[in-house]
């Protein structure tokens, strides 16, 4: 499998008043050719940052970064040519129409406006094609913005929170656009801090925090990483009677939401369901408590060594 | 090319430079009736009497004396093409857009190029259609209460030549406008810089330097437009020496800007 980007103790600090603020630090990272490949972090993290040097937006102050196997610093050009970004918010002119703002793109690159229409479709935006941006919604700028990276028909999508300012069933859209472009033989890098956007829809993540790289692999290894918790999930009809018959069996249960949740290795999962059924309670739902991607990352980014990778490092 | 044309049509979606243009036509058309209803009337040597009068057609440009009705125009084509640079430039950095494009053309000198060039030539196109549009509008006054008597074919040239040298100019601020708010990623930047350098720094070197007025962006401009030594400074320079010094002074700002282009970083909110 080739890596479509390949990256390389990348190091990006800014000078500031006082000293200087280290945003990524030491970072390697190779995200391989098709599939959805998110890219985590809790705001702050550098992962704009990264994505910027990663288009040749932002200088890396050490570190190397390969594109398609192309050098950034050198063949950025042919590179760009096979991706679509969106970078934070997507910008673009408000006093032109979508249809003006994407024709306008379109012709760098010689895309005949057939395209043009084709991606506003594919986003939803056909019909407002012909209003002013500065009419549109956080939403529908955001869905113009995932329009004007997939005009170039890319290789690459490297889209920055492309569900910012999304309602539910707009999230919903993006996440399956995304799946489709991806089963379509795109490679599609996505950052995120939504993990919801995330989880369901990525075979690959990698979580950054305070500027340095904390885990990466296929969402089952991240999440195998962080080990299964000894409990498992039970439903039955009468909950509070299901959990006094386990509490009366030397059982620590409790409910959790319409379930409960006995601190029990799944391997005893059957003590269980023979003390509920002994109590008349048939048991409809058992699981193991295993973490989601949210706890594995809630739990990495917090304790993520905050003394040598601090985002906001001042050295003197 | 492509990269030309599109940077043009993003430069005349612009709401000020189109508000601009609308403003320079209407006051064309302002100065037509005017010029028509102060000429209505009079007769020709009256008109010849009152200095200027455009509807005696040689005063349109008087090669001579490097004066005339064009003069009017000069200095706010400067104007208008100064504040169009900037704010042409200025926007693409407030608003974000130079992110996107240079997402899809990440060659910034290229960019950069395109941008400048094609800022030029179109206040260069611009600055030409709205003096010729100006003195179309002079010529009711001409026909139907004037004269044409004296105009030859080196009027026409003379006239030509100072149309095209006032676009030159008007491209020439465009284009000083454009590298100042990219170089600072600002339009209001662009404009109190150029403000407070032509009115306040320049003012004080004429009245404390009085010698060193000829280096002075004020005199080397007006010497170039109207193409004459000026007697109002110490030490005149020619206009093809004023010419060449602006075109140096130009020179250095636009690579200036371009350094700073293709060096510093895109970041967020620059």
């Amino acid at each position: 499998m080739t890596n479509v980007i390949e990256i390389e103790g990348l190091r990006k600090s800014y000078r500031r008043r006082g000293g200087t603020t280290v945003a990524v630090d030491g970072l390697d990272l190779t995200v391989p050719e098709g599939g959805v490949f998110g890219f985590l972090g809790p705001n702050g993290s550098g992962k704009t940052t990264t994505i910027r040097c990663v288009l040749g937006l932002a200088l890396p102050t050490k570190g190397v970064i390969r594109l398609f196997g192309e050098s950034v610093a050198e063949g950025l050009r042919e590179a760009v040519q096979r991706t679509g970004a969106i970078v934070e918010t997507p910008a673009l002119f408000p006093t032109m129409t979508a249809r003006e703002n994407l024709r306008l793109l379109a012709a760098v690159d010689r895309i005949g406006p057939g395209r043009v229409d084709e991606v506003l479709a594919i986003v939803g935006l056909a019909d407002r094609a012909g209003d002013l941006v500065k009419h549109y919604s956080l939403g529908m700028k955001q869905r113009l913005g995932l329009a004007a990276a997939l005009l170039k028909d890319p290789d690459l999508l490297m889209l920055d929170e492309p569900a910012n300012g999304l309602d539910p069933a707009g999230m919903r859209e993006v996440r399956q656009l995304l799946r489709q472009l991806a089963d379509d033989g795109r490679t599609v890098f996505v950052s995120s801090h939504v993990l919801a956007e995330i989880e369901s829809t990525c075979d690959r993540v990698a979580i950054l925090a305070k500027g340095r790289l904390v885990t990466h692999g296929t969402v089952e290894e991240v999440i195998s990483t962080a080990g299964h918790r000894a409990s498992v999930l039970v439903k039955v009809d009468d909950l509070d009677l299901g959990m006094w018959a386990l509490r009366d069996a030397h059982f620590v249960a409790e409910r959790v939401n319409d379930e409960l949740r006995v601190d029990v290795a799944p391997e005893r999962a059957g003590d269980v369901t023979r003390v509920l059924a002994a109590a008349g309670q048939w048991v409809t739902e058992l699981r193991p408590d295993r973490f989601s991607l949210e706890d594995v990352f809630l739990e990495l980014t917090s304790t993520a060594d905050v003394s040598e990778a601090q985002l906001e490092q001042v050295v003197a | 090319m492509n990269l030309l044309t599109t940077e043009m049509r993003r430069a005349l979606h612009r709401r000020a430079v189109r508000v601009m243009i609308a403003i320079a036509l209407v006051g064309c058309g302002f100065a037509g009736i005017v010029a028509y209803l102060a000429s209505r009337g009079k007769t020709i040597a009256r008109l010849r009497l009152d200095e200027g009068n455009p509807a005696v057609m040689t005063n349109w440009w008087i090669a001579d004396d490097h004066v005339g009705v064009l003069s009017v125009g000069m200095f706010f084509l400067f104007l208008g093409g100064f504040f169009a640079g900037a704010t042409v430039a200025g926007a693409e950095w407030r608003a974000g857009t130079i992110t996107t494009v240079l997402t899809w053309e990440p060659r910034r000198l290229r960019l950069h190029s395109a941008r400048l060039t094609s800022g030029a030539v179109l206040a260069f196109v611009i600055s030409f259609g709205l003096q010729v549009i100006f003195l179309a509008s002079l010529v009711p006054a001409v026909v139907f209460n004037g004269t044409a008597e004296g105009v030859d074919g080196s009027f026409w040239l003379n006239l030509a030549v100072v149309v095209a040298r006032t676009s030159v100019i008007t491209a020439a601020a465009a284009i000083l406008a454009m590298s100042l708010a990219t170089a600072a990623r600002n339009t209001a930047f662009a404009v109190i810089a150029m403000f407070a350098w032509i009115v306040v720094i320049e003012g004080l070197i004429r009245t404390l330097k009085p010698s060193l007025s000829s280096w002075l962006w004020g005199e080397t401009v007006t010497t170039v437009m109207s193409w004459s030594r000026l007697d109002t400074v110490e030490i005149a320079r020619g206009p093809l020496m004023s010419a060449v010094t602006l075109a140096a002074y130009l020179a250095v700002i636009i690579g200036g800007a371009a350094i700073s282009f293709q060096r510093r970083d895109i970041a967020a909110g620059s």
